[in-house]
C-alpha cells in the first residue's frame, strides 16, 4: 500500500450496482494482490450475491449498503503467513471458514491471482468446495469473489471489496 | 479490446489528440459520454444512431443533461443522458459545458484564435517548444478552416457599429477567425445549441466520423466512471447508456480529453479509490479564463440580431482605451426555442455581451463527499472588475441595463486543476502531457493548460493535445 495515499474506507458506490458478468470483465482486468499485500485485517463488503441478479441497480445498491451493516455478522476477512480466516461480528471477532492462500493463476480467466483455498482439514465439510480469488482494484482496495467448485467446474456465487481495518 | 490508447472524450482535446494518434498508425478508442448529434453532416457521413439537438418539441428535453449544485451532495441531477449541457452551480465559480461526439464544438462560439498572452507556453515546462507550439496552433486553425467574418455578414461588428454612438470595432480591432462555412450563407441557428444545417464546423463532421474510416472506435454514451491501473496497463471503467451496463476496458495508455470538469471528477474520482498516485497538485490553477457573461437590454428598434455568425466579433467602447476583450452575440438558436412568439420578438433585439481576459488562474478544486468543489475569488482576479467596469459604462451610457452576475463568476472556459509543471508539487502533467509518476496517462484538455489564454481557448487546447499525441505517437 501507498501511505502517501488517503485511507480508502468504502468500496466505490458504483461497484455495488454490477451484475456478476460487469465484475467478471473489471476483474480480468485487476492485477494480483500479493499474499505479503494482504497480511493483515480487511473489512469486507459483499455485492453481486447468485441470485439476485435480477434486483433493479439502485435496489441492488441499497441491498449491498444493507448488508454492510450489522445485520450482516461477516465482517471481512484476516490474512497471515499464507493463510487467513473470515471474521464475524467484528473485523477482529471470532475467526471461522479459514482458508491457505496461493499465488497462482485464475483457471477462470488464466490470469494471475491470489487464490484462497477453503479445501483443509479445520474448515467443516460443507466450507471445503469454496474458492476464493483476489485482485488488487486500487491502493488498499482489493476486488474478490467466491467460486464454488463442484465437479462439473467453478460456480461463481459472488463478489467482495477488502479494505484496510486499519 | 485491442487499442493501443483510450480517448476520453472527444471534444478539441480529444479529437485533435484522436486525428494524431491515428496518423501515427496507433490504434484509438474513443469514449465519449454524450451521443452523436442529429445534424445534416452527421446525416450524410451515415453516422447512426443519432440524438436530435434541443429545437422545438425537443427543446426541453434534450437541453439539459445534468445539474450539480450545493444540496445535492454527491448526486448530480441527470435528466437525459442524451440532453446537451451539464450545468455545475457554485457560488465560488459556475460552469457550464456541453456533451455529446464533438464535444464544446456543438455549442461554442466558433472563434478559433492563439492565445491573448503573449508567449503563452514560455517556459512553462521540459517539452515544450514555444515554436512547436505555435506550429500547432496554426495548423489547427487552418484545419478548422477558420477566418474572420466578412462586412457583408449579418450583424457583424466591423459594419453594424461604424456609425454607433457608444462603441465601434474599427478595422485595427482584430475581429476573430470563426470555423464557418460562410460560403453556405445560411447564417441562422448555429451557435449555442448546436448547428443543424453543418453551418458551423462541428469537430464531429469535420474530424471524427472521418476518422470512422481510418480505423477509429467511437463508443458513444459511454461515461467513463474511473481509471486504475490494471493487468494491461490502464482500465477505464465505463457506463455504457445506450445498454445500460458497466464495461471495463483496458489499454497501455489513456488520454484524458473529457473537458476540464469531468477530467477532474475522474482524476478525484479515481485517486479517492486509490487508483491513482497522491496527486498533490491535483486541483491548483483553477480559472474561468475571465469570462462574465452578461445580457443587454439594448432593445435595438427593427434588429434581428439572431442572424449571423455565432459570435458577431469584437468591440469597444468608444473613447476607453485599454478596455477588456468584449465581444457581441445575438441570442442565436432562439427560433428552436419553444417560446410566445412576442418574447421571441424582443429578445431578437437584445444582445449577449461577453467580456473575456487572462484571469490569475490561481483558484483550487477540491473533492469532498464526492462532489467537486471550487475555491475562486473574484476580487482576487482584476480582470474580472475591469469586465464589470466595462459592462457598467455600457450600461449607464446606452440608457438600457446590462445584467450580469456580479460577485457569481460564471465561466464556459474553466481551465487548470490537472495543470502543467515539471514540478509534481506545483503540477499534474509534465511537458508532454504525462500525469507525474503515472506513466501512459495523459491529460490532453483544459485542465493541463498552466495558465488562463485569455482568448476562446479551443486552439490551445487543440494545439496542447496535438503536441501530447505527437508526443505518443513518436516517444523519446
Amino acid at each position: 500500500m501507498d501511505l502517501d495515499m488517503p485511507a480508502i474506507e468504502q468500496p466505490p458506490a458504483d461497484l455495488l450496482g454490477q451484475r456478476q458478468a460487469e465484475l467478471d470483465e473489471l476483474f480480468a482486468t485487476l492485477a494480483p494482490v500479493s499474499a505479503a499485500q494482504a497480511d493483515g485485517y480487511w473489512r469486507g463488503t459483499l455485492m453481486a450475491i447468485l441470485g439476485f441478479g435480477w434486483l433493479p441497480r439502485p435496489l441492488a445498491r441499497l441491498w449491498y449498503r444493507l448488508l454492510r451493516t450489522p445485520l450482516n455478522p461477516w465482517r471481512g476477512k484476516s490474512f497471515a503467513q499464507g493463510g487467513g480466516a473470515n471474521r464475524w461480528f467484528g473485523v477482529r471477532g471470532p475467526a471461522f471458514g479459514r482458508f491457505k492462500l496461493r499465488e497462482t493463476h485464475s483457471p477462470i480467466d488464466g490470469q494471475p491471482v491470489l487464490w484462497l483455498d477453503y479445501d483443509i482439514p479445520e474448515n467443516p465439510r460443507f466450507l471445503r468446495p469454496i474458492r476464493g480469488e483476489a485482485r488488487m482494484l486500487g491502493n488498499g482496495l482489493v476486488l474478490a469473489r467466491m467460486n464454488w467448485q463442484t465437479r462439473r467446474g467453478l460456480h461463481r456465487v459472488l463478489y467482495f471489496t477488502l479494505t484496510p481495518a486499519g | 479490446m485491442n487499442t493501443d490508447v483510450i480517448v476520453v472524450g472527444s471534444g478539441f482535446g480529444g479529437a485533435f489528440a484522436a486525428e494524431r494518434l491515428i496518423a501515427s498508425g496507433l490504434r484509438v478508442t474513443l469514449l465519449e459520454r454524450g451521443p452523436w448529434r442529429d445534424t445534416q453532416p452527421m446525416r450524410a457521413a451515415g453516422v447512426w444512431p443519432r440524438s436530435p439537438l434541443p429545437y422545438g418539441r425537443n427543446f426541453y428535453r434534450q437541453v439539459l443533461r445534468s445539474v450539480a449544485m450545493p444540496g445535492l451532495g454527491a448526486r448530480r441531477l441527470r435528466t437525459n443522458a442524451h440532453g446537451l449541457f451539464d450545468l455545475h452551480l457554485a457560488p465560488a465559480l459556475s460552469v457550464v459545458c456541453s456533451s455529446g461526439v464533438g464535444g464544446g464544438s456543438h455549442v461554442y462560439s466558433a472563434m478559433n484564435l492563439r492565445p491573448a498572452v503573449p508567449d503563452y507556453w514560455a517556459a512553462r515546462a521540459d517539452g515544450i517548444d514555444p515554436e512547436r507550439m505555435e506550429h500547432y496552433s496554426a495548423a489547427a486553425i487552418a484545419r478548422m478552416g477558420a477566418r474572420p467574418p466578412d462586412a457583408e455578414v449579418p450583424n457583424f461588428v466591423g459594419t453594424r457599429l461604424r456609425q454607433d454612438a457608444l462603441l465601434q470595432a474599427e478595422a485595427t480591432l482584430e475581429q476573430p477567425a470563426m470555423g464557418y462555412r460562410f460560403d453556405g450563407g445560411r447564417y441562422r441557428d448555429n451557435s449555442f445549441f448546436g448547428s443543424q444545417d453543418g453551418s458551423k464546423i462541428t469537430l464531429d463532421a469535420l474530424i471524427l466520423a472521418p476518422l470512422l474510416d481510418r480505423g477509429l472506435r467511437v463508443h458513444d454514451l459511454h461515461e467513463v466512471l474511473s481509471i486504475g491501473r490494471g493487468a494491461g496497463g490502464w482500465r477505464v471503467s465505463v457506463y455504457d447508456h445506450r445498454s445500460r451496463r458497466y464495461r471495463h476496458l483496458t489499454a497501455p495508455r489513456v488520454v484524458l480529453a473529457a473537458g476540464t470538469l469531468n477530467t477532474l471528477r475522474l482524476l478525484f474520482a479515481s485517486r479517492a479509490q486509490g487508483a491513482l498516485a497522491a496527486l498533490p497538485a491535483l486541483g491548483l490553477g483553477i480559472g474561468g479564463n475571465g469570462d462574465v457573461p452578461a445580457y443587454w437590454r439594448c432593445a435595438v428598434p427593427e434588429a434581428d440580431f439572431t442572424e449571423g455568425t455565432p459570435c458577431h466579433g469584437r468591440f469597444e467602447i468608444r473613447g476607453v482605451d485599454d478596455g477588456p476583450n468584449l465581444t457581441a452575440y445575438g441570442l442565436n438558436g432562439i427560433d428552436g426555442v419553444p417560446m410566445p412568439g412576442r418574447l421571441r420578438a424582443r429578445l431578437k433585439r437584445d444582445l449577449v455581451l461577453v467580456g473575456m481576459g487572462a484571469d490569475g488562474a490561481n483558484g483550487i478544486a477540491s473533492w469532498r463527499g464526492g462532489r467537486l468543489r471550487f475555491h475562486y475569488s473574484d476580487s482576487a482576479n482584476p480582470i474580472l472588475a475591469r469586465i464589470y467596469r466595462a459592462f457598467d459604462l455600457i450600461g449607464h451610457r446606452s440608457g438600457r441595463p446590462v445584467h450580469f452576475l456580479r460577485r457569481w463568476p460564471l465561466t464556459v472556459h474553466p481551465l487548470g486543476g490537472a495543470r502543467v509543471s515539471d514540478d509534481p508539487l506545483q503540477g499534474v502533467v509534465d511537458g508532454r502531457g504525462q500525469v507525474h509518476g503515472l506513466p501512459g496517462l495523459y491529460v490532453a484538455d483544459a485542465a493541463a493548460l498552466p495558465a488562463a489564454p485569455g482568448a476562446p481557448p479551443s486552439m490551445t487546447i487543440a494545439a496542447w493535445a496535438s503536441h501530447v499525441a505527437d508526443g505518443i505517437g513518436r516517444p523519446v
